[in-house]
Order: C-alpha cells, then structure tokens, then sequence
C-alpha cells in the first residue's frame, strides 16, 4: 500500500518538473590516468552556482534551463576540470580529471575548493578517499581504513588498537559495514588489531552517523560504505608493500582497453612463518584475504562489475608434550554481481546480487576432551536501485531490495572419552527481509536544501523451527510449537522516515537538521566485553523484537579561507529500544535445549553528544582536529538490578589531532594525537570468604574509569625521485612509530593476587595492563 | 638487521613491561554478612558466619580469624522443631574451612525435610531456607591409567541419571591424607547434559585452595596416588542450591578476568550474603590401584 503512494508520488513529482525548457548534462567522470571511475566527484555551475556529485559508479546527470554556463568538476586530489557550455540541448560528457602531480610551490587554485561541507543537506558524514589514509601514522606497519574513521568525532573504540567501533553511542552491531554492498558481519582480523579491509584494494569510503539516506537500511546506528577499486582500465599495474608482519601484492589492469579491467589484491601475514624456526610450540596464527574485482562495459548504458572477498583467520596450535591442539577459524566471504543501466540521461539503475558469509569454527582435543563450536550468518541478496536526477541538481533515488538470512547462531558439542555430553541439536534460523525506498534531495529555494526519504521494511521469520516455550522459574521447556519449512513464525513491519535540513546563513556557512527513525531486524550478542569472533548473530523473533533507533541531529557549518577550512558542530540525541543483551542471571546450561533468546533481556538505551570537527583538506598542511563530549547508557531489567547503567563505550572526551605536512616533494610528515576519558569497568567493592576462597563482591555494572588514554603517533614517508625517467616505479618507505611517548595507556586493569591463603599470606594489588608501547614499524610500497 | 630478528626486537619491547601495579581509589564497602551453611542427610548442620572486608586488606591469620562472626544467635528448624546452634571450634584443630561455625547434636539432616535457618547478628536478621532432595547412588567407580605414569591415576564414576532434576557436586577424600571432603573443581553439574541417562565422569581431584602455591607444587594435581583410599561423596541438590555453587565457582575460577562482565553470584540467603543449602549424599570408598 505504502509502496504504490510512493510510486504515484514519484510520478506526480516528476511530471511537474519536466513542464519546463530544460537541457541535461550527463556522463561518467573517470580519473584520466587508470580510466576507473571517481565517486564523490562535484560536479556544478558556477553562476548561479548549482550541482550534483557522482554516484558510486561515477556517473553524474544535470538537468539545467536552456543558457550559457561554466561548468566545472572538481575532486580531491585531481585538477578541476573547467568548460563553457552552451545548453541549448543535451549533452553526454564523460569527463576525465587529471591526478594533481604535486609541487611543493605550487600556488593552490582556490578555486578548486568545494563547499559540500556547507552547501550540502547531509551532516554526520565522513568521506575519505583511501589516499589520504595512507599518509596517517599506522601500527604494524598495516594501514587501515577502519583506524583511519575511528579517528574523527563520534567514532570511538574501546580496545587499543581495536578495528571495532563505536558510533554515537550505537553498539557494534549497529554498524552497516558494506564492502561493495555486500554486508561484513565481522570486520576484525586478529582480535581486531587489523580490519578486514585491505587499503589497496580499496578506492573510497563514506561513513554516516546521522541522517542515513532511506537507501540504506537494517542498523540504527551508522553506515560504512565501502567501494573498491575497479581496476585500472588503460594499464598494467603491480603494486604492494613489505612490512613487518604482512605483506601485500596487488595486480590491475586492462582485460580490454577502456571497456572492462580487473584487480586482484592480497595479503597475508607472516609471523608464523618467521617465527616457526625459534619455536618449540609454533606459533600457529596467520590471516590472510584477498579482493578481487571485474568490470566489463558492455555499452555506453551498460556495465557489469563482478566483486568478491574472502578472508580467514587461522590459529592452530598442536601442543605434543600435552597431547593438546586446537584449531580455530574465522572469516568471511562475500560476492557481488552488479549490473549498471541506464536508462536515459536522467535514469540511472542498478541491480546487485549479493553473497556474504561469516564463519567461525572452534575446535579443541585434550587427551579425552573433544570441543567443537561453531557459529555462522549467511545471506543472499537482491536488489535493484535506481537514481532519477531532476532539474536544477535535484534527485530522486529510489529501490527495493530482499535478503535471505540464514543463521547457525550456536552449534556445540562436548566429549568426553567419546561419551558425548548432550549441548542440543545443531540449529539453523530462517529469515527474509524485503524493503523499498524513496529518496529525494534539492533545493527548495536559495537558502534552504532537504534531503528526504522513507523506507518501508518488512521482516519475516521462517521456519523450521521449534519455539520452547520456557518457564523463567523453573528454567525448564513446559511446551513447543513446531514450525515446518518456510512456514512464518512472526513478521514485523518498520517506517523509516528520514529527514535533513539544510538552512544556509550565508555562503560560507549553514546550519543542518536531521531527524530519521532506524531500524534494524538482525543483532549481535555477545556475553563478554570483548568483541571476538564467537559473537553471535540473531534473527529477530517472536520474543526479540527489531531494534529501533531514533536521532536528533542538529549542526552548524561553516567553512573559512575561501572553503580551505571546514568546520563543523554537531549536536545529536538518540533514542535506542528494543536493545538485547543476555540476562546477568544466565548461566550456560540454560542456553542450551530451548531457544537462546529465552536468555534474553530487553531494554532500551540513549546517548546524546556533541562533536566538534575542524579540517583542512587542501595544501602543503592538512588534517583535523576532531572532539567530542558524549554520554551513553542502557537499562535492562536483568541487569544491574533494572537501574541504568554507562555503556561499556561510554566515553565523555574524545580528541583526534591529525595532521600531515608535506616538506618537499619527497618527504611528508604525520602526526596524530589522541585523548580519551578512560573506559568504563565494572570492579571489585569488597571480599568474602566461601569455602576457603576468596569471593569477590562487585560494584555497579561500568560503575568505575580506568585512566584516560593518550597516545600520539608519527609517521615520515620517503617518496625517492628517481632521476632517470625510464624507471617506472613509483614507491615509497613509510617509518611509523606508534606510541611515540610510550605512553602505558590502561588495556585493562587485573587484581593481581600474591602469597598463599593456607599460610594466610595474601595481597591483592591492582594492575594495569598496557598492550602496545613505543612501536616502530617500517614498510616499504612500490607500484609500477 | 635481518628481518626476523627485527621482529624479535619489537615482540621483546611489546612484551615487556606492558603491565604495572596502579592505585585504585575504592571506597569502603558497605558492612554484610556471609552466611555459609548446609545440612547433609545423616549430619549435623554447619553453619559458618563471616563479614566481608575491603577488596585490598592484606591477608594475614589475624585478619581470617576476625572475619568469623562469634557472638551470632543462629537458629535451624526442620518444619517441626527449631534448635539453637552452638559455636564450634572442632575445625581449628585440623585447620579446615570454616575455622569456626555454629552446630547443633539436636538435629541431623532428613531426606525430603525443608530445612531454615535465622542468624540473628545484632540488628541484623538473615534467613534461608531448602529442601533435602533424593539421593543419587553411584553404580560404580574405578581407575585408568594415565599415560607414562605409574604412580598416579584418573577417577571415574558412573551412573544413571533419574528422571526428575538434578543438581550435584561431588567431593573426594584421601583417608588420612585430607582433612575434609574437598569439592571436584568444575563440577557443579546440572543434569540437563545427560537427564535419564546414563553417565560417566572423570572425577578431577579437586584442590584445597586456588590460592596456595602448594595446589600447584603438588605432582597429584588432579590425580590420585596408587594405594590410597579415596572415599567419594555424591551430592544431589535443589535448583537454588546449585545456582549459587555453580556461580560463586564460576566467580571464584574465572571471575576477575577483566574480558567478561563479572557473574552475578545466587545467594540463596536474604539478608546477607551466602547459601544456605541441602546436600542429599552417597558415599562410595575406592582403593586407588
């Protein structure tokens, strides 16, 4: 019902916009050295000054009233592309922009600058193309885009050197990580100390904490939007780097010259390898993924791109003396088949078809014990999602899509001397989800833009499957429903409204409004503090019902010295119901032989802040400097005793100072400087005695702050000039030294217990462990 | 500098010193009492009453021996009658836990009997109350071998689990070696694995105190020693009365480990901290060969 008003709606509007004499401009806007396509790119009229940007395939659409105007494209780090155009019908233009070689005196077009930070409806945004990455100050060596965003305001992790992150006070399974549009349940190689994604397979990301345009949909909180490269369409090109731990190896190029190409990058550490000839017990960790993408034009309104990852971490010890050995592993796999049509100069389409798979397996031997546990989320996907572009920079965007989700939440089994303990039988979840959207954005007149949507989902559970129904006193079954195949156990429906505002003070400044309603009907839950790989995923039931998240954002906006500077204030409220966690009573046997989610408890959640967000983009100096206060907490009935209590990513200051100066044309220099109100944790108030042991008594859940965090790194890259003209490689030595003050910044803290309580000998101190100190790493990246 | 002794040098600076002592500015608890007490089918009650203290107090023989609640008026009824307990100090002679606890000779444990009690500590009043559940009996117990050892071996039990629930600890006694039944590490166990089955366990020997260097000196560990004479009590236990075992072992074992949000231990006593609880036993005697 809500889908056919929105379609008639559409019409309506379309209709009443092409009454007038009007001309489009459309084409693709490709970087003129590799022929890929660049996304993000600004492209507009100077006078009165009017655009759009490029999609994530590059492509751009104008619609304009017949005249003469100066129409420029402009992108970070190309030279702007500028042309006087006469439109007195339509044009298709493919628009190549030329990579900005860089000198050092160089006079920096001020021109070139773009005021989207100002002019555009969208706020809680942080765009970052994977250049600007690289020249940040990694640990190991390892650039990583996920390190990179957890740098600026209102993303935050709580472990050191952890790619899992926190935004706006939203769990981390309320993050969308898309990877080509093909969702990334687990993001963390190595307990997170790497992310999944491999910088140089990688083109472009766009991370939204607020205002989530209604094309996205399934988490409350954010949307990481990930593209890779497509693959350089006019040349071979190698290119990798050699660091202390992994290493990585990337090949692209043309398959047909300016009409299909293709990439394949991987990479894998070593420390297994290095380190298996000093070692009794060797040390069996390794991780390795590999991205792979290909694109084919088939015609000027076609192109299909075909893109996979797969990634594994792998630990397997074999302890011989013990009769020990345990083999874990974990990853994921995803596939997506894209087909670009377009349908006329205003109607852009595309249709995907998505693959994602994240495992983990678990499986332990001692002499007569056998542990096996397994987890797993599967999805395949369909979606078809189409962009419309009006006249005078308006859009519309609108789609559908359904996904397949199959679970296997928690599959155990205990043996001992092959006499099996009963852990129940191995189980699978069913579910589907179907949604539609409508987007539009534009300006109402000179001072005020909107960008709104709504998105419609529906969810269904399917079968099979057998609902326990549980008794909460007794902790037994006292009955169950059995569900055949594909029969529906429980659906739900969910309206997402999404609003923004933009209200323009002046020309360098703006004030922005967003309110949007999420919703989310798959969650993670996880009995620890930690994010592992044995995170569970969860389909929505009849007793969990979808999360719902609403937010309040409010931002000033304003750039200065000619668009140089960009700074931007943002406040935010936010709303979370619905939120699951397990019950602090539960205990491990009661999982198991009923549903998990009887172990379940619900509550809601809030978080407020406000993030402060400084940058400079352009020139020799660039970077940021990002702040934000903010405050989160949950309230669940079954834990703390129902009072609410701070989230473990409760974090009232965050400070990331980033800057890059580039001192010639061979040297650049980074530094990043972090501050961070210590994490919340949950301690001992006093002892007791039972049975000779010491029994320790706790305070409120995240009652306590470890000290605060700080850290600051650094980073010199080397770009050797070679003087001979004929060496085509390109490479460069990048020094990092993490932690350049050695700062021993709290992991977490521990009670160290001393003596022997028969001699009655005891003392307990309170330690705190630090994970990484100073730490160097040198890496060295060449491409030819 | 070769590339893998660079990596050396980095995992050394990594690892060392990544860990000092801080000081944590807790503040003082607030006052309550533990109560930790049972009654076993055939014997007299114990019931031990201590207070907790600050997290950090150092441990010494002075400091256990004040934790111990002396001037407690502590009352047990089994429905039927209720006795007044009296202070026992027959546990300082052999040093085993609880140094001191209050007892009667005026009531032994009675199978399918619900058992209260009332400590009574100045102003403050706390109670429990159980029910002695049903017996479980052992069909048998014998050793294996443990590979490339011919002094120690491994215990095992068998039975068949009854129908109804069940919830059981087990303890194992060296005779004239242990002073007192010392409870199987892990193995509070619910019957939900192998309800109405048949069962059979490795029975670890359990370890006095998990904070003694002499636990881990000992080349027994876990195991028994050829010739001794093991006596092994089989507990069964109502729903309660596991949940706070099962928690306060998982809190003694695992429970500081900074990673995972601390177990919220099941007192079964109101008014305090504590259990109170019934233990239904069978005891089975073994000759270790």
């Amino acid at each position: 019902m809500h889908l056919k008003f929105l379609f008639i709606f559409s019409l309506l509007l379309i209709s009443a916009w092409l009454t007038a004499q009007n001309y489009t401009i459309s084409g693709y806007v490709k970087d003129a050295n590799s022929g890929e396509q660049i996304i993000g790119a600004y492209v507009y009229i100077t006078d009165p000054l009017k655009g759009t940007t490029t999609n994530h395939y590059g492509f751009y659409s104008l619609t304009l009233p017949k005249g003469s105007y100066t129409f420029e494209v402009s992108a970070v780090g190309f030279e702007k592309w500028t042309q006087q155009i006469i439109l007195d019908k339509n044009y298709e233009i493919n628009i190549e922009l030329k990579e900005k070689t860089y000198l050092i005196d160089q006079v920096v077009v001020t021109a070139e600058r773009s005021d989207a930070n100002v002019y555009d409806a969208q706020m809680g945004v942080v765009k970052m193309p994977v250049e600007r990455i690289k020249t940040i100050p990694v640990l190991f060596g390892e650039v990583d885009v996920i390190k990179a965003i957890e740098l600026t305001p209102g993303v935050l992790t709580v472990g050191e050197g952890s790619s899992t992150y926190y935004v706006r006070g939203g769990g981390p399974d309320q993050n969308l990580i898309l990877l080509d549009e093909a969702p990334v349940y687990n993001a963390n190689h190595l307990m997170g100390f790497f992310s999944t994604f491999n910088s140089d397979a990688i083109q472009n990301l766009e991370l939204y904490k607020s205002g989530i345009p209604a094309n996205y949909g399934g988490r409350i909180s954010s949307v990481l939007d990930i593209s890779m490269k497509e693959g350089n369409m006019r040349k071979y090109q190698l290119e990798g780097g050699i660091g202390l731990i992994s290493s990585r190896i990337a090949v692209q190029g043309p398959i047909k010259k300016d009409t299909a190409s293709f990439i394949i990058s991987a990479r894998r550490t070593y420390a297994d390898i290095v380190m298996k000839p000093f070692m009794k017990t060797p040390l069996g960790y390794y991780f390795y993924d590999i991205n792979a993408k290909a694109n084919y034009i088939i015609s000027p309104k076609d192109r299909i791109f075909i893109s996979g990852y797969f990634g594994r971490d792998v630990f397997d010890v074999k302890v011989a003396d013990d009769n020990f050995s345990t083999n874990i592993d974990w990853g994921n796999a995803t596939l997506t088949a894209r087909w670009n049509h377009l349908f006329s100069q205003k109607l852009f389409s595309n249709t995907t078809f998505i693959y994602s798979d994240y495992n983990f397996n678990f499986g332990a031997i001692q002499e007569l014990y056998n542990v096996q546990l397994n987890t797993s989320i599967r999805d395949f996907q369909l979606k078809s999602d189409f962009a419309y572009f009006l006249k005078d920079g308006w859009n519309m965007k609108f789609g559908v899509e359904g996904i397949h989700h199959t679970f296997k939440p928690y599959t155990a089994s205990f043996t001992m001397e092959n006499s099996p303990f009963n852990l129940g039988n191995p189980t699978k979840l069913y579910a589907w989800e179907a949604a539609g959207y409508f987007h539009t954005e534009g300006d109402i007149n000179k001072w005020i833009r909107i960008s709104a949507g709504v998105r419609l989902g529906y969810y269904q559970q399917i079968g099979p499957f057998t609902r326990y129904l549980f008794d909460p006193i007794t902790l037994t079954n006292t009955d169950s429903i059995v569900y055949g195949k594909f029969k529906k156990i429980v659906d739900y429906y969910q309206l997402e409204p999404r609003l923004l505002v933009r209200f323009k003070v002046d020309s360098t400044s703006s004030i922005k409004l967003s309110a949007t309603r999420n919703t989310q009907f798959i969650h993670m839950v996880s009995p620890v503090n930690v994010t592992l790989p044995t995170d569970l995923w969860i389909p929505s039931t009849d007793s969990v019902k979808p999360q719902i998240g609403y937010q309040l954002s409010l931002g000033y906006f304003r750039n200065f010295l000619d668009n140089s500077l960009e700074l931007s204030i943002e406040g935010y409220y936010k709303w979370l119901f619905n939120q699951i966690d397990y019950k602090e009573e539960s205990l491990y046997e009661n999982y198991i032989l009923t549903n998990l989610d009887n172990n379940f408890t619900y509550g809601k959640g809030r978080a407020y802040g406000i993030e402060l967000f400084l940058q400079k983009k352009y020139g020799t100096f660039t970077g940021w400097i990002g702040y934000s206060y903010g405050k989160t907490e949950r309230e669940f009935p079954k834990i703390n005793d129902g009072k609410p209590f701070p989230a473990k990513y409760d974090r009232t200051h965050d400070i990331s100072i980033v800057l890059t100066y580039r001192i010639s044309n061979a040297f650049s220099l980074s530094g990043v400087w972090v501050f961070a109100t210590g994490n919340t944790a949950t301690v001992p108030v006093s002892r007791y005695f039972i049975e000779g042991n010491i029994v320790t008594e706790y305070s409120d859940r995240n009652a306590f702050r470890l000290p605060s965090y700080h850290r600051a790194d650094l980073s010199l890259t080397w770009y050797p000039q070679h003087k001979k003209k004929s060496r085509k490689i390109e490479e460069s030595w990048n020094l990092s030294i993490y932690n350049v003050y050695n700062r021993k910044n709290p992991y977490v803290i521990y009670f160290d217990i001393n003596g022997d309580m028969t001699q009655n000998n005891m003392t307990i101190t309170a330690k705190q462990l630090s994970l990484f100190p100073i730490l160097p790493s040198i890496t060295w990246n060449f491409k030819f | 500098m070769r590339i893998d002794k660079l990596f050396f040098l980095i995992l050394f600076i990594t690892l060392s010193s990544c860990s000092k002592e801080i000081e944590l500015d807790l503040p003082e608890p607030d006052k309550k009492y533990v109560i930790e007490g049972y009654i076993e089918n055939d014997h007299y009650p114990v019931i031990a009453v201590t207070r907790n203290s600050s997290y950090f107090a150092p441990i010494d023989s002075t400091y256990v021996m004040n934790l111990f609640v002396l001037d407690a008026k502590v009352y047990i009824s089994n429905g039927e009658n209720e006795v007044e307990c009296f202070l026992s100090t027959n546990n300082l002679i052999n040093g085993a836990w609880p140094y001191l606890y209050y007892t009667t000779n005026q009531m032994v444990g009675e199978l399918d009997k619900i058992y209260s009690i009332k400590v009574i500590i100045g102003s403050d009043t706390i109670t429990g109350s159980d029910t002695m559940p049903s017996q479980v009996f052992l069909d048998s117990l014998w050793c294996e071998p443990i590979k490339d050892n011919d002094t120690l071996k491994d215990l095992w039990i068998s039975y068949i689990d009854p129908p109804e629930k069940n919830f059981y600890r087990f303890f194992t006694k060296r005779q004239s070696r242990d002073n007192y039944f010392v409870p199987s590490a892990l193995f509070v166990l619910d019957d939900i694995y192998f309800n109405n089955q048949f069962f059979k366990v490795n029975l670890i020997r359990g370890i006095e105190n998990i904070y003694s260097d002499s636990t881990y000196q000992d080349p027994e560990l876990g195991k028994y020693k050829v010739g001794d004479t093991v006596i092994v009590k089989t507990a069964n236990m109502t729903r309660q009365h596991y949940n706070f075992w099962r928690t306060a072992e998982q809190e003694i074992y695992i429970g500081s480990s900074p990673f995972i949000n601390p177990v919220r231990i099941r007192h079964t006593v109101k008014g305090g901290l504590g259990v109170f609880g019934c233990y239904a036993s069978t005891y089975d005697t073994i000759v270790i060969n």
